[in-house]
Parts: C-alpha cells; structure tokens; sequence
C-alpha cells in the first residue's frame, strides 16, 4: 500500500490534482446542497469532509496543499472586489440608509465582540482563547492579524471564523425568519456581519439585494471589529 | 498539537460562546436596520 501511494505521490501532491481535488470536492458540495436542500450540507463543509481525510490518508501535509492550491486563495481577493459590482447595481437601495448601515454593524459589532469574550470568560476561557475568538465575524485575513496583535493564535482564530460563518450561514435565515424581519437590507447586513462570506453566499441565495449589503456588510465589520477589538483587550 | 488539545479541552466553551455570539450579532443588526426602515417609513407617510 505504501510503496503505491510513494509511486502516486507526485501525481497526487501536484498543483494541478490538488487543484481539481478541491474544485471537485466545491462542485461535489453545491450538487449535494442542491439536491437535497438541507442547510447542514454546506458546500464548503462537504468540501472539508472530502479534503481532510484525503489528505491525512495519502499522508500531504497542510503547507503543501497551501502551496499548491494558492492559486485559490489568490482568488478570494478578486471575488470579494467582484462583489463590489453586485453593490453598485444596488446602490439606489443604499444611499438613504448609509447612517442607519453604520449605526446598525457598528452596534452589532460591539455586541458580536462583547457577547464572544464575555461568555468564553465566564466559561473559564484563558486569555489566549478569548483573544483567538474575539475577531470571528470578520473575513480570515482580517481575522487572524487582529488575534495575532491582541494576543490570540491565529490557527485557531481561521478555524474559529469557519465555526461562526457555518453557524451563522445555518442559523441567520432561522433567526431573521423568527424575528420577522422582512427588510432585505436587515437580512444581508446581518448575515454579511455575523457571518462574513460564508454568510454572504447564503445572502445570495436569499436575493440579489441581500447578497450585495451582505459584502458591503463584510467591508463595514472588517473595520469596525479592527477598530474594537484594541478596547475589548480590557475584558480578557 | 498543542492547539488540539486546547480544543477538545474548551470545545464547549468554543460553541457556546460562537453560537450565542452569532445570534445576538444577527439578532442586533437585523432589528436595528429593520427599526430604522420602518422609522423612516412612518415619518414619511406623516409627513
């Protein structure tokens, strides 16, 4: 067995396999979604199920499944600016609500912040921990630079920011829905700050108005969580 | 390694402190922008 997957390992670590891998494991996920309609399958959790123990399997260690795949990683820049054109097809809707969007993530960011650190201290969470979960709403990059400063492990920030955008994916249309929230520009804003992409693309399914205030919302956190986690420092 | 372990230690803690976190975000943002829209459609059709 082992003498095989040494024969295959240069096929199998190679950019283009590991590429068409984690396409095919997306693509894999979507059809699923689609099909079955259940919240739970999330492509990007059936991507991860496929993914993970192939790699611990075939024995590819994570920074070269990073390396080979950056091209993926590259393409998170370019699609979250393309996001910027939904926005801009939408921007009528936005312009007479620019005070109450601030207003409303800026809120909803001191709650976000506030509410994680509290409860992860009155649990019994060490400094590290709260640190580390302090920036979760905010998109990864954004995320784990603002754990790094505060004190947090970055790792474990980037898995923390998975947790809360599948979480946030699975329960924000539940929660708007029980809430009665009917305001499209409510529904994106708030999956796009609780949730950052993952959230977005679940706004997408609800509509295209949802889908472009959800990446406007992602913008908006980035900068208010950069802006308050500084002063949360204070309740670890 | 050293993070594994953290996590199976405060794997609750984790959950809990992300899920009601999540919520609340959701619930605060979306109730503020709805309060707002519907202030302002009131004092529209007052005015």
């Amino acid at each position: 067995m082992n003498t095989i997957l040494d024969q295959i390992r240069p096929i199998i670590s190679s950019e283009v396999f590991l590429l068409m891998l984690s396409m095919g494991a997306f693509l894999l996920g979507v059809f699923i979604y689609k099909r079955t309609k259940i919240t739970l399958l999330q492509p990007l959790l059936i991507s991860m199920l496929v993914i993970i123990p192939f790699l611990k399997l075939t024995g590819i260690d994570y920074p070269t499944f990073y390396k080979q795949t950056r091209i993926l990683n590259f393409m998170l820049g370019p699609s979250v600016v393309a996001l910027g054109y939904v926005l801009y097809e939408q921007i009528e809707q936005i312009k007479g609500n620019v005070i109450s969007i601030l207003t409303s993530v800026f809120v909803g960011s001191i709650v976000g912040i506030g509410s994680v650190v509290l409860i992860a201290k009155a649990m019994g969470a060490d400094h590290m921990l709260m640190a580390s979960l302090a920036p979760k709403s905010v998109t990864t990059p954004i995320a784990m630079s603002l754990s790094e400063k505060s004190g947090g492990a970055p790792a474990l920030t980037a898995a923390f920011v998975v947790i809360c955008g599948i979480f946030g994916g699975l329960a924000g249309p539940i929660v708007l829905r029980k809430l009665g929230i009917k305001s499209k520009i409510a529904q994106g804003l708030a999956m796009g700050s609780s949730s950052h992409a993952l959230g977005t693309a679940r706004a997408m399914e609800m509509g295209a108005v949802e889908g472009a205030i959800s990446g406007l919302a992602i913008g908006i956190m980035g900068i208010m969580t950069a802006l308050l986690v500084p002063f949360a420092e204070h309740l670890f | 390694m050293v993070y594994a372990e953290l996590l199976s230690k405060s794997l609750f803690t984790i959950l809990a402190a992300i899920a009601v976190s999540t919520v609340l975000t959701i619930a605060t943002v979306a109730l503020m922008q709805d309060n707002f829209e519907k202030r302002r459609t009131k004092g529209g059709s007052k005015q």
